[in-house]
């Protein structure tokens, strides 16, 4: 084969380009740690890097939200077994108020007394975060959700709960309403003196439509039942004529006449709750009523029905705090896999690297000698 | 014949020899250059005999050795390195910059999505719905900055390509050129070989530019055709290559041969550098261009309608000043409506379309005087009203529809005297730039909607008129996908792939021959942004007045992992959804790798062969100085020995001449 002089320094410089430009890609792969420069390199692992980028990019977002969740969560945990603490205190206050040995003086410190837990129950029940927004109030969290109105507390709020992501399957609670602790306790009538009748079973067939209204009264009248509601901004609204037995009052509470109602009748029913039943026995102490027993056992039972119901909220705080731990660990396993996978896509192995930086330089060095070698191979230079 | 004139014609010959091998020594390093070589023939002698000799030597040609075949295949492979290398290198390009950790939109999704996520925890708090605007606002920079760099890349194509026309053209005329005076010096019987050599490397300069055929004419003269056949050099006539306006798609560049009596615009690839730019800005970038831009559309549609579900931190609903992102069909709700600045009243409502094909793209005003509403065209004419804001809210005028938020509103609502701003224009807004005349008139709007995103496809289609019809036909396959008569004002819209098509009423009525490019994602990735400003408008709430509720919050969360980009045509019908977001950017990014490490195999095999031929040629036509080196001993020696035999004549003939 007949080889032209340029030819050899074509094909020389050709060759050591080749060499040089595989040299400075070793290099590059070397200085940044990278196997994958850009993504043709190799697509397919390009794509799974990217992949894995994006779970671990999520699942440190859901770690992030775990921790905040956490820390919410225990705060309302603490505040939880200090209401209990309050609400078991007052609890010994109303047995000894029970046990009638007390003088009137005695009954109004332990009123007094009463005042004071409530008024703790009532700044634990309006606790407020750092950023002034209110834990228990479900998600109307600027209104301060127990307020006094009327002479009786309301709840300000709503009792929806916010879910918060922590798994692309899972989302948890991030807070509970006062109103399932507080406002969720009975129903309490209330019976007008001269009546001739009574009420008896009194059950609430809908809680969430009786929250409207501060309470309802109810009257007979010439053989006819009827019912009017009180909403909490003082505006009554009359209710479908009650009918039937047991009674059917505006579809929210159902009731046995006992005995034979008479002209001029009137109960007021009303959606009892833990403040507003207090801060009654409070007054009957005072005042020394002589309703002073029945107050007593209504607010021993809403007592009862109100650490139930925290106790209730504590454990699913606690049972949410748990699985928290155990996302928190699952998250942290997958994101510690995810990014051993990604190392072993996209690093670089050094070795190998190192080994072939020292070949390519030994190539090229040996190209470089071979070229001056024959570069310096002329006949001209034997004649 | 005397041994004189035999040892002169040695002589003269050995001289000839050696003037030729110094003259290929001279060029063992010119580009181009073919060696030459003397050619000798035996003189024979005028009057044969039975002891005739021969009567010298006769150099009869000086001859270039150039092998056509060698020469042709050199120029195809050169052609075919150019073109892959061109594409190589722009692809490259591309391939690491979407590759790039600080460009890619997956990581800008993943922050937004973050971001919305962690608001989701505490959605009351102003920073973290700040954060989401700022998230939205760094996402949609992204895909402007992905859409500024394909943009810079389409212009520097542009540039390019019509640099490497004009250079084509300086060769085309070089050709012609030499071609004249090759055919001159044949003409008079002299050897135009250094000419010859000059032509040879002006076809393989131009060869590396576009791809062409050579033909051979007896006179000497070549003719070079593009592949398509078109002719570029016909003896001393040239035609030239220009770049244009792409005859269907204004977005790219579009080839033309002009010749001195008309412009032919060149369809199909040219090869050479000029058909690897013409493959990257006709295949690759478009398609870039249309999946990003679909990404951005479906992204601010998507959340745009979730928002518009919800409700914001003051309670009220989402529709007009929550919208996150730029609407991707019409000017942004917030900008649709602009109350009077002395307007008294509180009342807020917003405008939607009730039907595309009634849409005039005027500007409105509605006026209140305390118990009527009227509606004003630009003229100052009523075109709608009623007693109060119920009719308000239920009116339609000119395809459009009122929602007023807060019904009842709150006080104090609407009071005497308000006016509010109405501008709903067609042409500006995305619906209306999608559409682009081609052929036909580039006045008449024609708007093109999103209608569900979940069905966009990454294509642009074409629209064409005749007899009164219309078919579309996707380009992306080839496919059409609506036809029918041409709707008149008042018809239904016509509806493709997630798209919905209308000829406002405001606009005139397409007419036959009339072509529309209909690209409906080309701009998206540029068009994205965001148009709300105060944290407290997103509409994170389900419920009116419970700013700690984030349950539409959790549905733009969810968006994340929603199948949302179509997953293309299966058996000619529209895939409705497929992969999320991130993972249909990933998906592009994969192919355009594919894509890469397929050209830069195919730049490798095309390299090889291309050295190939080059040494092949060299090997044939290359000076070798070892070879001339013994030529020019063996010239020499010729040369030393022909001068001896004239030496000889000499004394012999002294010899002669002193006998007497």
């Amino acid at each position: 084969m007949r080889v032209s002089t340029s030819q050899f320094s074509n094909r020389m410089v050709t060759v050591m380009q080749r060499q040089s430009s595989d040299l400075a890609r070793t290099f590059d792969d070397i200085s940044s740690g990278k196997r994958i420069q850009q993504p043709s390199d190799d697509a397919l692992g390009t794509v799974k890097v990217q992949h894995l980028n994006k779970e671990i990019a999520s699942l440190n977002q859901y770690i992030s939200n775990v921790n905040q969740l956490e820390g919410v969560l225990q705060q309302e945990d603490t505040l939880l077994t200090n209401m209990v603490n309050v609400v078991q205190r007052t609890r010994e206050n109303v047995l000894l108020a029970g046990n009638g040995a007390f003088d009137s003086q005695s009954l109004e410190s332990l009123a007094n007394e009463i005042d004071e837990q409530i008024k703790e129950l009532q700044s634990l029940a309006n606790y407020r975060l750092a950023d002034g927004q209110y834990m228990f109030a479900g998600s109307n969290t600027l209104d301060e959700p127990i307020r006094k109105n009327f002479g009786r507390f309301i709840y300000g709020g709503d009792d929806e709960q916010r879910m918060v992501a922590i798994s692309t399957s899972t989302k948890l609670a991030s807070n509970d309403s006062a109103h399932g602790m507080f406002f969720d306790v009975g129903v309490r009538t209330e019976r007008n003196a001269g009546n001739a009748s009574s009420l008896e079973n009194i059950a609430l067939t809908s809680e969430k439509a009786l929250e409207d209204y501060s309470q309802i009264t109810l009257t007979y009248n010439a053989g006819a039942w009827t019912a009017v509601a009180k909403q909490w901004d003082g505006t009554d609204v009359t209710l479908p004529a009650p009918t039937g037995a047991p009674l059917d009052i505006g579809g929210m509470v159902t009731a046995d006449v006992v005995g034979t109602p008479t002209t001029g009748d009137t109960f007021t029913i009303e959606n009892l709750d833990t403040f507003t039943a207090l801060s009654r026995l409070s007054d009957a102490l005072r005042s020394n009523s002589p309703d002073l027993q029945q107050e007593i056992s209504t607010a021993l039972q809403v007592i009862d029905t109100t650490i139930g119901n925290l106790g209730q909220t504590q454990t699913s705080v606690g049972g949410r705090l748990n699985t928290l731990d155990s996302t928190f660990n699952s998250h942290s396993d997958v994101v510690l896999m995810d990014q051993v996978l990604r190392s072993e896509l996209e690093d670089l192995n050094y070795d190998e690297a190192i080994s072939r930086l020292n070949l390519q330089q030994t190539a090229l060095t040996a190209s470089q000698q071979a070229y001056v070698r024959i570069q310096g191979l002329s006949l001209f230079n034997f004649l | 014949m005397s041994l004189t004139d035999i040892g002169i014609s040695g002589l003269l010959a050995a001289q000839k020899q050696m003037t030729v091998t110094s003259n290929n020594i001279a060029n063992v390093n010119t580009v181009g250059y073919s060696r030459q070589e003397v050619q000798l023939t035996s003189i024979s002698t005028s009057f044969p005999g039975a002891a005739s000799v021969g009567s010298g030597v006769l150099v009869t040609d000086v001859r270039r050795l150039s092998d056509s075949f060698l020469t042709g295949q050199l120029r195809d492979s050169t052609s075919l390195y150019n073109q892959k290398s061109t594409h190589a290198q722009y692809m490259d390009q591309i391939d690491s910059y979407l590759g790039n950790e600080s460009s890619i939109i997956t990581a800008g999704l993943n922050q937004f999505f973050a971001a919305a996520n962690a608001a989701s925890v505490d959605p009351v708090s102003l920073a973290a719905r700040q954060q989401v605007i700022s998230e939205a606002v760094a996402l949609s920079q992204r895909f402007n900055t992905v859409q500024e760099q394909l943009d810079s890349q389409s212009r520097l194509l542009g540039i390019q390509l019509e640099t490497a026309a004009s250079e084509a053209n300086a060769y085309i005329h070089g050709i012609a050129g030499y071609n004249k005076q090759i055919q001159e010096a044949l003409g008079n019987g002299s050897n135009p070989n250094d000419l010859m050599d000059k032509r040879e490397q002006a076809i393989q300069d131009l060869a590396a530019l576009t791809g062409i055929n050579v033909l051979s004419q007896p006179d000497g003269m070549v003719n070079v055709y593009l592949q398509s056949g078109h002719p570029l050099v016909l003896g001393t006539q040239t035609n030239e290559l220009d770049v244009g306006n792409h005859p269907v798609d204004p977005n790219l560049s579009g080839m033309y041969l002009k010749t001195p009596a008309s412009t032919i615009p060149l369809s199909g690839n040219l090869g050479g550098a000029i058909g690897g730019l013409q493959i990257y800005q006709s295949e690759v970038l478009p398609e870039i261009q249309n999946e990003i831009g679909r990404l951005a559309v479906i992204f601010s549609d998507n959340v745009n309608r979730l928002f518009a579900k919800g409700h914001d931190l003051d309670g009220h609903k989402g529709e007009a000043t929550s919208q996150l992102m730029n609407d991707v069909n019409w000017l942004s709700a917030v900008d649709r409506v602009t109350p009077d600045v002395s307007n008294a009243g509180n009342a807020r409502f917003s405008v939607n379309v009730s039907d595309m094909t009634a849409l005039t793209g005027e500007a409105f005003e509605v006026r209140y005087n305390g118990t009527h509403f009227t509606i004003h065209d630009t003229s100052g004419t009523a075109v709608g009203g009623g007693p109060s804001w119920t009719t308000l809210n239920a009116q339609t005028f000119r395809g459009l529809e009122f929602t007023v938020h807060d019904t009842p509103p709150s006080s104090p609502g609407f009071v005497a005297g308000d006016s509010f701003q109405i501008s709903f224009p067609l042409s500006g807004v995305p619906a209306g730039d999608r559409v682009l005349a081609t052929q036909g008139d580039a006045t008449l709007l024609v708007a093109v909607a999103v209608d569900d995103s979940k069905k966009l496809q990454a294509t642009n289609y074409v629209m064409r008129v005749d007899g009164g019809n219309y078919r579309i036909t996707r380009e992306s396959d080839g496919r059409e996908v609506a036809s029918g008569t041409v709707p008149a004002p008042g018809d239904p819209t016509v509806k493709f792939d997630g798209l919905e098509l209308a000829v406002p009423a405001a606009s005139a009525s397409l007419a036959d021959s009339d072509v529309y490019l209909i690209q409906p994602v080309r701009r998206g990735a540029d068009e994205i942004g965001v148009a709300v400003d105060n944290a407290r408008s997103l509409a994170f709430a389900s419920e009116a007045n419970s700013p700690g509720n984030n349950e539409n919050l959790q549905a733009i969360v969810d968006l994340q992992n929603e199948g949302l980009v179509s997953d293309g045509i299966v058996n000619g019908s529209v895939v409705n959804g497929g992969v999320n977001l991130g993972e249909g950017y990933t998906r592009l990014v994969g192919r355009i790798a594919v894509m890469t490490s397929q050209v830069k195999t195919e730049l490798d095999t095309s390299q090889s062969l291309f050295e190939q031929a080059r040494d092949a040629r060299d090997g044939y036509s290359g000076v070798n100085l070892d070879e001339e080196a013994m030529s020019l001993v063996r010239a020499e020696q010729a040369y030393a020995a022909s001068a001896q035999v004239i030496s000889v004549a000499q004394s012999t003939f002294d010899t002669l001449l002193r006998m007497f």
